[in-house]
């Protein structure tokens, strides 16, 4: 019986240590500050961001009135005219999938290029079903179609790799776009925030460098032929961070959410004269 | 580690056959030992991976713990005039130690309300039922006993079916860990089990998971109708396949040791009451209840109330040994409701009628799994409004068609493989040299899965 004492006694020593080591009840935890550990910001606004050009900032950036968006040459933002995105193609990954499907009827007339997976390394490997098209790589359907707004909401899936390769990578597509539609308005969509919980744990995908990304994606805009959305405020929490309640897989929205984006990309469209008709 | 990862096929399991043949070569005596060592390492492997190397210490400790009371209890039931009083006391005692670490860690946040923060050790709900169905039988049969400290730690953490069964009760392998034959016949069958295992994991029940994680995604309230039920039959056949395939993985591991492991499944889906399902799913857990709790509260055998009453308490401890949340204690109840009418007459019209009982049962099976797997009871009285088209925002309605087009040809096959055909042909083939060529085939997609990073981990390891 000595030797069943002595073990339930050793047992039980292992227990408290284990509590005092892993639980967050005790008091000996780690546990961690108060407040929430990424400072995150949307892309247009420098003042409480974590860009590492605060010093210099970007000036059109400065003169945004709504999102960062800036408007030349007789364009305007504001909600879509009637037939807007009859001729707008939407590319994406897999939240852009979620867009489509379950965005309700406010971009419904868009040409959608969106696969899961996708990003600006392997887009040129990725072949989509379009209507009215068929199977299609998207050089092909640029060069098919022609296209007056190119939306584009890619970079979550490859926001891990080094982020001046990431950056360069872009460029050449946004380049690529460009010279296949000279005369089209590439509007680029913020990568949506992950749920904190995921931010805070994952070294990849988190709101720091999603947001890094974001704010490279807004320097891109000349205010004639690339333009920026910010989307984050629609979604975040008070942490900076897309609210836990908005997600089950801490990443992608519910679909209920989507009407929500897709009317507000449908209300905030960079539209001219004849846009429409 | 899990067994469907390339940790556990490119690393462990050559290193531990490689030595454990090399042992059972030059110095049988020590198999158990080599099966005791690679255990520990594959579990502390597990919690170091995860941050709590402590909790390797505590499932040896554990052992070390049981050990004592098994071999107090012995030495006690072994005198002349066994002091009964005595040895029940130094059973409730290592019962109330071994499943009041189960509770702390599993169910002492939800009953109390607090948050400890304790993440649950891997397998704690396995190996707790299978420590305590060790001192249990020593108590009743003193001469059970393990006198060796190396066997009793081979026996209750053997890697095979350590974190998710089956629960092996002691008496199945006692002989074994004393004397076993290995046999080239018995390893090349312990490989074709563990390959067939091994590809209803990865295969089957992790792709048709895919459309299960899809559904949880998109959000219960947008499902279209068909889309809901859809992914329902999906989760359905994931569980099994998920399941049974790791419960034949731990039965191919053991072959090819020279243990025999009890079979977990019996083809539950083709029962025709949920009386029956339970006969034949997770076999061993059903086995544990009745020899530990139903029997000894008396069974039927003291009426029909005193049996109704008995028959609660196993389906609530049930529901509860799954999860430590309201679902599972409704999912428990739910189970115990239907059993008590079966009882009614419901059963013996069902096997009478069978076409209806399959009806019955194919309805009944994947509803009520919806209990045991969505926690979130707002959740689920969303999906099983979807299931008749109540309620709805955002719904795509050519969402399932998409899903079915990815997945009808892995339904198909897991509809054929959860009947007994499945079971009837592989015994009919399984002795010709031919069934290596499925089986290679079967292992080769399940490298290509695992390297494609379609890897899901085990539903069940949240136990």
């Amino acid at each position: 019986m000595k030797k069943v004492i002595i073990s339930a006694l050793l047992l039980t020593a292992v227990v408290v240590w284990i509590f005092f080591s892993y639980s967050t009840a005790s008091p000996l935890t780690k546990k961690d500050p108060e407040g929430p550990q990424n400072t995150v910001s949307y892309a247009f606004d420098r003042g409480r961001g974590t860009d590492s050009d605060d010093s210099n900032p970007h000036p059109l950036a400065q003169s945004s009135q709504l999102n960062g968006i800036i408007f030349t040459k007789g364009l305007a933002v504001g909600q879509a005219p009637e037939g807007y995105f009859n001729d707008a193609l939407i590319i994406g990954d897999s939240r852009i999938v979620g867009l489509q499907l379950y965005g309700g009827d406010a971009l419904k007339d868009a040409t959608w290029f969106a696969a899961t997976s996708m990003g600006v390394y392997n887009y040129s490997k990725t072949t989509v079903d379009v209507e009215g098209i068929g199977k299609v790589g998207l050089e092909e359907l640029l060069a098919k179609k022609h296209f007056t707004k190119i939306y584009v909401c890619l970079g979550i899936n490859q926001i891990g790799y080094d982020m001046g390769d990431h950056e360069a990578k872009y460029g050449a597509f946004i380049k690529m776009l460009r010279t296949a539609c000279p005369d089209a308005r590439v509007v680029l969509v913020s990568n949506l925030h992950v749920a904190k919980a995921r931010s805070d744990t994952d070294s990849a995908v988190n709101n720091p460098r999603i947001d890094e990304l974001n704010n490279w994606l807004l320097r891109q805009q000349n205010g004639s032929s690339i333009f920026y959305i910010e989307c984050n405020q629609l979604f975040d929490d008070e942490s900076g961070a897309m609210a836990a309640e908005y997600t089950s897989d801490r990443t992608h929205l519910y679909a209920k959410y989507y009407p929500q984006w897709s009317a507000y990309l449908a209300s905030n469209a960079i539209y001219q004269e004849g846009d429409g008709n | 580690m899990v067994f469907s990862s390339f940790e556990f096929l490119g690393v462990f399991l050559p290193l531990f056959l490689i030595a454990y043949c090399l042992v059972w070569k030059y110095a049988k005596p020590y198999r158990n030992a080599v099966v005791f060592l690679f255990s520990i390492g594959f579990y502390a492997y597990g919690a170091i991976t995860s941050g709590t190397p402590l909790y390797i210490l505590l499932l040896f400790v554990s052992v070390i713990f049981n050990f004592a009371v098994g071999k107090e209890l012995s030495r006690l039931g072994k005198r002349e005039e066994p002091p009964k009083g005595r040895m029940k006391a130094v059973l409730a005692f290592g019962i109330v130690i071994d499943f009041g670490i189960l509770f702390l860690f599993k169910y002492a946040d939800f009953v109390f309300g607090v948050s400890l923060g304790l993440a649950l050790p891997i397998g704690i709900s396995f190996y707790t039922f299978q420590i305590v169905s060790y001192i249990i039988d020593v108590y009743r049969q003193p001469q059970l006993v393990e006198k060796s400290f190396v066997n009793l730690g081979a026996y209750i953490m053997m890697f095979p079916q350590l974190i998710a069964g089956p629960i092996v009760r002691f008496s199945t392998v006692r002989a074994d860990l004393r004397k076993r034959v290995e046999s080239r016949a018995m390893f090349l069958e312990g490989v074709k089990t563990f390959i067939i295992g091994l590809g209803y994991k990865v295969i089957i029940a992790n792709q048709l998971g895919s459309t299960w994680t899809q559904a949880n995604t998109i959000g219960f309230e947008s499902l279209s109708v068909p889309m809901a039920w859809l992914s329902m039959v999906a989760y359905s056949f994931q569980l099994f396949f998920d399941f049974y395939g790791y419960s034949l993985m731990a039965i191919g591991l053991g072959r090819m040791m020279g243990f025999e492991f009890p079979q977990n499944f019996d083809s539950p889906y083709v029962s025709v009451s949920m009386t029956e399902f339970w006969r034949r799913w997770h076999m061993t857990l059903g086995t544990w209840f009745r020899e530990y709790v139903y029997i000894p509260l008396g069974g039927n055998r003291l009426g029909k109330g005193r049996g109704i009453f008995n028959l609660f308490v196993v389906w609530m401890l049930t529901g509860f040994w799954h999860g430590a949340d309201w679902n599972f204690i409704i999912w428990g109840f739910f189970l115990f409701a239907v059993i008590a009418v079966e009882r009614l007459g419901v059963r013996d019209f069902m096997e009478s009628h069978r076409f209806i009982g399959h009806v019955y049962m194919i309805l009944l099976i994947p509803l009520q799994w919806m209990v045991f797997a969505v926690s979130d009871l707002k959740k689920l009285g969303a999906l099983y409004g979807r299931l008749v088209g109540i309620g709805g925002i955002a719904v795509s309605g050519s969402d399932w068609l998409t899903e079915l087009s990815h997945i009808w040809w892995i339904l198909l096959i897991a509809l054929v493989l959860s009947t007994d055909l499945g079971k009837k042909l592989y015994a009919k083939v399984k002795d010709s040299k031919l069934i290596w060529i499925p089986l290679l085939a079967v292992l080769a997609a399940v490298i290509y899965c695992l390297a494609m990073g379609l890897n899901d981990p085990f539903l069940y390891f949240r136990f």
